[in-house]
């Protein structure tokens, strides 16, 4: 086990270099000028070149990746070209946002996802069935963009029930509540749907076992055969889908952030990219993928400890 | 009948959890707006605040709040006038000279003391020369003589009349506390070391919102807010869904979203039409092998519909634009020398010059309205017989394009479509077309040393007839060259409450502290 976690955590840094490198040849290998489209064009040439200096891009690929590797492991993520505040300051800012839209998000789209997986096999080959297949395989097609707008033009727009942009008011949790609200909704709508369909095919494939043949065998309710016996062993395989399914809540936070103006990691790296602020972006994709990268290593990990065939497989 | 009242738990949540919903549904009840609070949204967040490397945008429209200017200009639907703002006094008092008594009672904060005619001085002796993206604004500007507390003169090396506009009322014509800027190392990016306007910064929340406090010190002019909003949401059409519910009072909206909002006006809303400084025009570059004879290019200038661009991109919202000079100003050219379109008369010129199949390409920007303008200008040409491949592209790579120290593809560019932000006189518009612009700004190289000329005297000359008849001169060479077809000065467009009467300033930013309530 020990092995296995050292293994994981050693093909996650491997990963995150390669991430970085790749970040780096794109910053080069993108045509355009970042120091016209941040500074506008009034900047006399100096200016520019100041700036450039200022991101380091006047510096050799390899000695910026270096610099850039060697500091990030003190901490220091460099400054925002502009502010001049450190990188790593404004991620800890905009991270609590994205977080904890991520995790509403997934808390939901899980509890939801988890009930309709299980409704379904409770009334699999029925007409509801097929109903919450068809209701699944629709909230998975909808690009949360599109969720983001209409659930804008309803609650907020029409009914003015929720607020149309913000985080809410610092210090003022019920505002904050009603601010994550359609976010979290956007978000995590098509994992409702993913989550569903996981649940079902896991957990049909786990009504078929002994232990489930027995509680049937005691007279058990299909209701109660199903929650309290099947889903404890159908829900392993969604641990790891909720952990892939993080990142992917994360790159959708990114649209949605910016269509509800939140703060947070989605918006922090847009702004940056429109801006060129390379230091920003390139921090930013580093604690992201790196967070990303801890959560699926855990929930591998998390797998191999709950799960007897992958723990048997370890040992052996 | 059983009149015993029974509560328990469980009814009493389903009591408060109806009460709740019900009082949610009664619009304004959710998410009432204060009265006393202006709230406006902007697209990006601020980056800079010292008015030496400020960018613009927000960064503006917060200096505009937070300090003071000599003077400041007033909406620009009304002609953008002039009026007395940090000084009590200001006025030339010879070409070269400009005496100014500040206000009395302007205070810093952080016990920084009174405002002095020592930090007008240093605020625009700092810019002056230096690396400032702003230092065009102070180039004729040689020294602030301080000759009391408050008093001073502005000593120019020649007489440049646009001082007044171009640099006193806002960007680089902002003052900052010598004392306070120097104790903070001489610059300053977020943090404001000293603030001495009617309202005061009070709260940043990252790429979500500025709040702005009236400043308890100001003796001046009192604001009708005590507090402004500003909040950052970068979409268009987000923005206008959120003005929609009510998140704030005034935002600029995309020019393509006039129709819909005239359509379906949303209730107690009121749409401002303007005129922009913006300007946009054609980049015809002579230096392309396949564009070196002027009669190809006045072909494109013949086979180019102006008016169909205008309906298609801009709904009709605006005019022809006849130059880079802002339309309904003094200094305006009348007319285009090339002002209807001709296409047999384009046919002829290409077939005078002996094209045939002529292919060019267009670079052009990927939003939508620059889009549009490049798919008309594609079917007129076409008309014409010379085929357009329209190029989209994106932002970086675009402001890369002519710049000649990213090798030497500048040379070879054929048609681009540009936009440029204008200022109110005419050599901030102008000033890009001059020869040393070439493979900077200057995409068309477009190299007349009689255009260089007039410019130099654009700036210095006093005389406003003299002034007209020098920009005049200076776009019909452009137009005449071949390199340019001007198209238009963008349509303006935002939205507010009809309680409020909102001053929008010649770059298309709102001044809030001139805001009213009606």
């Amino acid at each position: 086990m020990l092995t296995y976690a050292i293994k994981r955590s050693l093909l996650a840094l491997l990963i995150l270099f390669v991430v970085m490198l790749a970040m780096y040849a794109m910053v080069f290998l993108v045509p355009g000028d970042p120091a016209s489209i941040a500074l506008g064009p009034r900047a006399t040439p100096e200016l520019k070149q100041q700036l450039i200096e200022r991101m380091g891009l006047d510096q050799p690929i390899l000695s910026q990746v270096y610099h850039f590797f060697y500091n990030a492991v003190t901490g220091d993520l460099g400054y925002d070209v502009w502010s001049k505040r450190p990188v790593l300051a404004e991620i800890l800012e905009a991270f609590p946002y994205t977080f904890l839209l991520g995790v509403v998000a997934l808390a939901w789209a899980l509890i939801l996802g988890v009930f309709l997986g299980c409704a379904a096999v409770i009334y699999r080959g029925t007409p509801m069935d097929r109903i919450l297949g068809i209701l699944s395989v629709s909230m998975i097609s909808v690009p949360s963009f599109v969720v983001a707008i209409y659930a804008l033009l309803i609650f907020a727009v029409w009914l003015r029930w929720l607020p149309a942009i913000g985080a809410g008011e610092i210090g003022d949790p019920w505002s904050q509540f009603k601010a994550i609200i359609m976010p979290a909704f956007a978000v995590g709508i098509s994992w409702v749907g993913y989550l569903a369909r996981m649940v079902r095919a896991s957990m049909l494939e786990v009504m078929g076992a002994n232990h489930i043949r027995t509680a049937r065998a005691f007279g058990l309710s299909e209701r109660r055969v199903v929650f309290k016996h099947a889903l404890r062993v159908a829900i392993i395989p969604t641990i790891s889908i909720v952990a892939v399914g993080f990142g992917s809540i994360l790159s959708s936070a990114v649209f949605v952030e910016t269509v509800f103006s939140r703060p947070g990691i989605g918006t922090l790296i847009t702004s940056a990219v429109l801006k060129r602020n390379y230091p920003v972006v390139m921090g930013t994709v580093l604690v992201m993928t790196a967070f990303y990268l801890i959560v699926v290593t855990l929930a591998d990990l998390l797998i191999a400890r709950l799960d007897p065939r992958v723990r048997d497989v370890l040992r052996s | 009948m059983n009149t015993q009242w029974k509560t328990n738990r469980r009814e009493l949540l389903k009591l408060a959890g109806g009460t709740l919903a019900g009082l949610m549904t009664v619009p304004n009840m959710a998410w009432s707006a204060d009265g006393d609070t202006l709230r406006l949204r902007i697209d990006a967040d601020l980056q800079v605040l010292d008015p030496k490397s400020m960018i613009g945008g927000l960064d503006e429209i917060i200096l505009r709040c937070t300090q003071i200017s000599l003077i400041r200009f007033g909406d620009t639907r009304e002609g953008n006038k002039t009026m007395n703002w940090g000084a009590e006094k200001i006025e030339w008092t010879s070409p070269l000279t400009i005496a100014f008594t500040l206000r009395d009672g302007l205070k810093w904060t952080n016990g920084f003391g009174p405002v002095t005619a020592e930090d007008v001085k240093f605020s625009y002796e700092r810019i002056a020369g230096s690396d400032s993206a702003w230092a065009y604004q102070f180039e004729k500007l040689d020294h602030v003589e301080v000759i009391d507390a408050r008093s001073g003169i502005i000593h120019l090396k020649q007489p440049f009349k646009p001082i007044w506009v171009i640099s006193l009322p806002y960007y680089g014509g902002h003052i900052v506390c010598k004392a306070a800027v120097e104790k903070v190392g001489g610059s300053y990016t977020t943090e404001l070391p000293a603030q001495c306007g009617p309202f005061l910064f009070d709260k940043w929340e990252q790429n979500q919102k500025i709040t702005l406090i009236a400043n308890p010190d100001w003796n001046g002019e009192k604001s009708d807010f005590s507090k402004i909003e500003i909040y950052i949401v970068q979409d268009d059409q987000a923005a206008q869904l959120a003005y929609e519910a009510d998140a704030f009072d005034f935002t600029r909206l995309a020019v393509s979203a006039a129709k819909q909002v005239k359509a379906a006006m949303p209730k107690g809303a009121k749409l401002i039409e303007a005129q922009s400084t913006r300007y946009a025009w054609l980049t015809i570059n002579m230096n392309s092998p396949q564009l070196s004879d002027l009669r190809v290019r006045q072909a494109i200038q013949y086979a180019y519909d102006g008016d169909a661009v205008l309906q298609g991109a801009y709904d009709g919202l605006t005019v022809r634009a006849a130059g880079v000079v802002q339309p309904g100003t003094n200094f305006a050219r009348e007319k285009n020398h090339i002002a209807t379109r001709d296409v047999e008369k384009a046919k002829a010129l290409l077939a005078e010059a002996g094209i045939k199949d002529l292919k060019l390409n267009l670079v052009a920007l990927t939003d939508s309205t620059t889009q549009t303008i490049a798919q008309i200008i594609q079917s007129n040409l076409g008309e014409a017989g010379i085929t357009v491949e329209i190029q989209p592209t994106e932002d970086a790579a675009y402001w890369a394009l002519g710049d000649k120290t990213k090798g030497d593809a500048y040379k070879t560019l054929e048609l681009v479509l540009m936009n440029f932000a204008g200022g109110i006189d005419p050599t901030e518009n102008l000033l890009w077309f001059r020869p040393d612009q070439i493979g900077i700004y200057n995409w068309s190289f477009f190299d007349s040393k009689e255009f260089e000329d007039l410019y130099q005297q654009g700036l210095v000359e006093q005389d406003d007839a003299k002034r007209k008849t020098i920009f005049n001169r200076m776009e019909d060479l452009m137009e005449d060259s071949g390199c340019f077809i001007f198209i238009c000065f963008e349509p303006y467009l935002a939205i507010h409450d009809d309680n409020l009467q909102p001053v929008i300033l010649a770059d298309g930013h709102p001044n809030p502290t001139m805001f009213k309530k009606v």
